[in-house]
């Protein structure tokens, strides 16, 4: 079977598919992984990660409104300030089902945001890409420090 | 001596083609590879410096783009409107075929305010397309099953939405 060749010209290389893909918005980016293995290994590499978010060439502005501890609602703020034509999206929680009791939302960095429902349930949840991930109080050590304290949610720099 | 001389040195670039074009030092600095050759040349370059990657339509873009770019900035005061105007009128006139060949031939030539606009001319290119239209446009085959992209485009259902047509 004849394959038809590909002239050298035709690929742009990996370090510059890669500087385009830092000025694609993370909203558009889990489409992309989607085009070969080669770009989901790309875009799922934390380096890549980490500049994405500090070169910020694609910056993503969100704003999250939460009903009730049942309904949630996002919108991108750069949309809703350039025009009247901007989308107000639903989104559902990271839980299989509706939550027995009220969970508050306990600080938010980087895009994630941490949910918390008592006594010891906690969620780090990505309300953009709908990634989630149940911290469950017995896991780590510091949970003994959460009776009294403020828990919030940080990030500690990877030397 | 005098520092400053009224007519500025030129420096002759060639093309794959064999053309030739004229090209003032000061803008030639803004080719990194070719200001890379000058500083390693022992004597003054006199000859055509042989671009053996780069095609005629893309140097005459390429010197184009730093012609007038060099023009703006000596006028600080409308720089940015006029820059902003010509650099949407640049991007716009261009195939994609011709982004792409631009792309590489400033990629080889390393100049780099160049190269950073047609990425994100790229990018805004891309960003609401189709994954179909992606790898049409990078010449990229899918390597996924059938099964594979079914999963991952399930999994990643949140970036489908407001995807515009091919």
């Amino acid at each position: 079977m004849e394959k038809k060749q590909k002239s050298i010209n035709d690929i742009l290389p990996l370090d510059l598919i890669q500087r385009i893909l830092l000025r694609i918005p993370v909203k558009h980016l889990g489409r992309l992984k989607c085009v070969s293995k080669l770009w989901h290994s790309l875009i799922s590499d934390p380096d890549f990660a980490e500049s994405h978010l500090h070169l910020s060439f694609a910056p993503t502005h969100a704003c999250i409104y939460i009903k009730n501890s049942t309904e949630a609602y996002l919108v991108h703020l750069d949309e809703a300030f350039n025009g009247d034509n901007y989308q107000v999206k639903e989104l559902s929680f990271p839980f299989k089902k509706k939550p027995i009791s009220e969970f508050r939302v306990m600080g938010s960095c980087r895009g994630f945001v941490l949910l918390h429902q008592e006594p010891y349930y906690f969620v780090v949840w990505n309300p953009l890409t709908g990634f989630s991930n149940i911290v469950h109080r017995s896991m780590g050590r510091s949970s003994y420090f959460l009776d009294n304290a403020i828990l919030s949610i940080g990030r500690l720099p990877l030397v | 001596m005098s520092g400053i001389s009224d007519t500025e040195r030129m420096i002759t670039l060639k093309t794959v083609e064999g053309t030739l074009f004229d090209v003032k030092s000061s803008i030639a600095k803004d080719i990194k590879t070719v200001q890379a050759f000058i500083d390693d040349s022992d004597d003054d370059v006199t000859s055509p410096i042989p671009l053996p990657n780069v095609f005629t339509r893309e140097l005459s873009r390429i010197l184009d783009y730093l012609n007038n770019h060099h023009r703006f900035r000596s006028d600080i005061e409308k720089a940015d409107e006029e820059m902003a105007r010509y650099d949407a009128e640049f991007a716009k006139s261009m195939s994609h075929e011709e982004l792409k060949a631009l792309i590489l031939a400033a990629n080889y030539l390393n100049v780099k305010d160049l190269l950073e606009f047609l990425n994100q001319t790229v990018a805004d290119v891309i960003q609401n397309k189709s994954v179909e239209f992606v790898r049409n446009f990078f010449g990229i085959e899918n390597d996924y099953t059938p099964e594979e992209e079914e999963k991952l485009r399930n999994e990643n259902e949140w970036a489908f939405n407001g995807v515009e047509q091919d």
